[in-house]
C-alpha cells in the first residue's frame, strides 16, 4: 500500500512540476524557432526583392507575419558602415528603415524581455544591408504556460485520485486478504481452529484463502480425531492404571511407571494379616465350582472393602487364604491398630455372613485370622504377571498364627500384643508349638476395651 | 549655295538629337479592360507610384515595369519616378513592407511585359517607344510618347 502510494505520489509530482517545466521549455523553444523562421523568411524575401526585383516572396512572407496576432512589430533595419575621416576605423549604425505597424517606435538595439521575444535576421544586397527585426508578444506563451499548469494540476489530481483508488483496490483485494490470512494463521498457530477466511475473489489470493480454509478444516478434523483417540488412550490408561493399582501399591505402581522397575524395600515394622476358612475343602466339595468362586468372591470382596478403609495393602489370595499387610508401602505408626480393626470387622462380617447362610439352610465358612507385627521386605519379582509381594519371617509367623488360630478367632503374636494390649481385650493362649518356629506366645484378640487408651 | 549648305548643316546638326529623342521616348500601354485610354502626367505618376490602387471600375491596378538594370527600366525610373533604380526598389520595398501597395512586376524583356499587360486586367506598363499595332497605347497628355 505504501509502495503504491509512493509511486503514485512521485508520478503525480512529476506531472505537477517536471512535466509542465519541460513543456514550457519546449513551448518557448518552438516559439523562438517559429519567430526565427519568420525573420529568416522575410529577410530572404527582402533579399530576393532587392536583387531580383521580385516582390512576391516578401509580400507572401509579410502577409503571414502581419496576419499573426502575436506580432508586435516587424522592421527593416538599415545597417550603415561609417568610417572615420582617416578611414582607419568604422562604426556600424543601425537605423529603422520601415516598421509595420507604422506607429510603433522601434529601438534597433532592443533585446527580448519577459513581454516580448525579438529575433533579427541580417540580409545583404547591393542596394542596402540590414536586418529584419521581428517582435512577438509572449502573452501567448504565458497563456500556454498557464494552460499547461492547469492541465498538469488536473492530470496530477486525476493520477493521484486514480492512484488512491488503485491503492484502495489493491489494499482491498491483496493487502487486506493477505493480512487477514496472516492474522488467521497466527490464531491457528495459537490453537484456534475456528478460523475462517472470507474471500470470494477468483485470483491467487482467493485460491490461497480456499487452501487455507481447507487446511484449517483438515486440522480441525485431525484435532477431533486426535482428541477422540486421546480420550480412548486416556480411558485405556485409566483402566491400565486402575488395573495396575489393583495389583500394586500406588507408590510402587508410580515408581514402576516412571522407571520401568520397582526396587525391593525393607520395612522394619509392619503388621501382616492372614485369614483362612476352616474346612474349606470339605465345604467346597458340596458346591459347584461356580458357587464356590462366587462365595469366595463375595467374601474376599468384602475383605477388600474393609482393609481399604484402614489403608491396608492386599497382597494376594491363595486358594481360600487372604493375605494383607498394614504399614506399607507408606509407613505409619498405626499399622497394628489398623490390622486389628480390620480383623475385628472381618470377623464380624463373617459372623453375620454365617448367620445368613444358616438362615438359608446353607453352610457358611468359619474364618480364622492370624496377625503378627515385624519387619518385611516388599517388592516385585519377575517380568511376567508380576505381583507385589512381601517376604520375611514375619510373613511366615503370621501364617503360622493363622494356622494356629481357631474358627472366628483373631490369633495375634506377642509383638502385636505389646502394641495393642492397652486398647483391646486379649486372652493369653500361652506358648504354642508352631511348626518350624518352635513355641510362640499367642493371644486371642477379643474386643476393643470400653475405655480405650490413647494410641502410642 | 551657302544658304543651302547652312540649311543642310542645320538639319545634320539637329538630326541626331531628333533621332535620340525618338529613341529615349517611352510608351505607356494598358490592358484593354479597366485601364483608361488617356490620362495626364500627374495621373500617370500617381498610378505608377502606387498612389492609385484601383481603376475607376474597381479593378486592381497592376504595374508592369522593365527591370531597373535594363535601358527602358532606367529611363522609366528617371522620367516617371525621378529616381535611380535602387531608389525605386527601396521605395517599393518600403510600401510593400507596410502593406500599402502591391509591388510592380518587373520583366527582363519587352515582350514578356507586353504579354503580361495584354493578359492581365487592370495592368498598366511602360515600354520603349514602338509602333506595334496590337498594343493598347495610353495617351498621356494627349500624346502617345512620353
Amino acid at each position: 500500500m505504501l509502495t503504491v502510494l509512493s509511486v503514485v505520489l512521485m508520478f503525480a509530482l512529476f506531472i505537477l512540476f517536471y512535466y509542465p517545466a519541460r513543456q514550457e521549455r519546449y513551448l518557448l523553444d518552438n516559439y523562438n524557432t517559429e519567430i526565427e523562421n519568420y525573420a529568416n523568411t522575410v529577410a530572404l524575401g527582402v533579399r530576393i526583392a532587392l536583387t531580383e526585383e521580385n516582390y512576391e516572396g516578401v509580400e507572401t512572407a509579410l502577409n503571414f507575419v502581419r496576419d499573426d496576432i502575436r506580432l508586435q512589430f516587424v522592421s527593416i533595419l538599415q545597417t550603415d558602415t561609417i568610417w572615420n575621416d582617416a578611414h582607419t576605423n568604422y562604426t556600424v549604425d543601425k537605423t529603422v528603415f520601415k516598421t509595420y505597424p507604422e506607429d510603433v517606435a522601434v529601438d534597433p538595439y532592443a533585446n527580448s524581455n519577459k513581454d516580448f521575444i525579438i529575433k533579427s535576421t541580417p540580409f545583404s544586397t547591393q542596394i542596402m544591408n540590414g536586418e529584419i527585426m521581428l517582435s512577438f508578444s509572449t502573452a501567448e506563451i504565458v497563456l500556454g504556460r498557464r494552460q499547461i499548469r492547469i492541465a498538469s494540476a488536473i492530470a496530477s489530481i486525476a493520477v493521484f485520485s486514480i492512484g488512491l483508488f488503485m491503492g484502495y483496490w489493491l489494499a482491498k483485494n491483496i493487502s487486506r486478504p493477505v493480512l487477514a490470512l496472516r492474522d488467521a494463521a497466527n490464531r491457528v498457530g495459537e490453537g484456534d481452529l475456528t478460523q475462517w477466511v472470507k474471500n470470494r475473489s477468483r485470483d491467487e489470493i482467493g485460491e490461497l484463502s480456499v487452501a487455507f480454509n481447507k487446511m484449517v478444516k483438515d486440522l480441525r478434523t485431525a484435532r477431533k480425531e486426535i482428541n477422540r483417540r486421546t480420550k480412548q488412550l486416556t480411558a485405556e490408561k485409566i483402566k491400565s492404571d486402575e488395573l495396575l493399582l489393583n495389583i500394586l501399591p500406588t507408590e510402587t505402581a508410580e515408581e514402576l511407571k516412571a522407571t520401568g522397575h520397582a526396587n525391593a524395600k525393607f520395612y522394619d515394622s509392619v503388621t501382616v494379616l492372614f485369614t483362612d476358612f476352616r474346612d474349606f475343602t470339605a465345604i467346597s466339595e458340596k458346591m459347584t465350582a461356580k458357587e464356590l468362586v462366587k462365595e469366595l468372591h463375595d467374601c474376599f470382596s468384602k475383605f477388600d472393602t474393609i482393609i481399604r478403609k484402614y489403608n491396608i495393602e492386599k497382597i494376594k489370595t491363595i486358594g481360600d487364604a487372604y493375605m494383607c499387610v498394614a504399614g506399607l508401602p507408606a509407613t505409619n505408626s498405626t499399622h497394628p491398630f489398623d490390622a486389628v480393626e480390620a480383623a475385628i470387622e472381618i470377623r464380624a462380617y463373617m459372623a453375620e455372613y454365617r448367620r445368613e447362610k444358616e438362615e438359608q439352610g446353607k453352610i457358611g465358612f468359619d474364618v480364622r485370622i492370624g496377625i503378627h507385627t515385624g519387619p518385611v521386605v516388599a517388592g516385585i519379582v519377575g517380568i511376567d504377571k508380576f505381583a507385589y509381594d512381601i517376604w520375611g519371617s514375619t510373613v511366615n509367623t503370621a501364617s503360622r498364627l493363622e494356622k494356629a488360630s481357631e474358627p472366628n478367632k483373631i490369633n495375634i503374636s506377642s509383638s502385636l500384643y505389646d502394641f495393642v494390649k492397652e486398647t483391646y481385650e486379649c486372652t493369653s493362649r500361652g506358648k504354642i508349638l508352631v511348626k518350624g518356629l518352635g513355641e510362640l506366645t499367642m493371644y486371642f484378640l477379643e474386643t476393643r476395651k470400653e475405655s480405650p487408651v490413647e494410641n502410642s | 549655295m551657302k544658304r543651302t549648305i547652312f540649311i543642310l548643316g542645320f538639319f545634320l546638326v539637329l538630326l541626331p538629337s531628333f533621332v535620340n529623342a525618338q529613341d529615349t521616348a517611352l510608351n505607356v500601354i494598358g490592358n484593354e479592360k479597366s485601364v483608361p485610354q488617356s490620362m495626364n502626367m500627374n495621373q500617370l505618376k500617381a498610378v505608377l507610384r502606387g498612389e492609385k490602387l484601383r481603376w475607376n471600375d474597381g479593378a486592381k491596378v497592376s504595374l508592369a515595369l522593365m527591370k531597373t538594370n535594363t535601358e527602358v527600366g532606367t529611363r522609366t525610373c528617371e522620367k516617371l519616378y525621378n529616381m535611380t533604380g535602387n531608389e525605386l526598389n527601396k521605395y517599393f520595398l518600403a510600401l510593400v513592407f507596410q502593406g500599402k501597395v502591391k509591388a510592380p512586376t518587373f520583366f527582363n524583356s519587352i515582350q514578356e511585359l507586353e504579354a503580361y499587360v495584354a493578359q492581365t486586367p487592370g495592368a498598366i506598363g511602360v515600354v520603349e517607344n514602338t509602333d506595334k499595332e496590337l498594343l493598347n497605347f495610353i495617351l498621356v497628355d494627349g500624346k502617345k510618347q512620353i
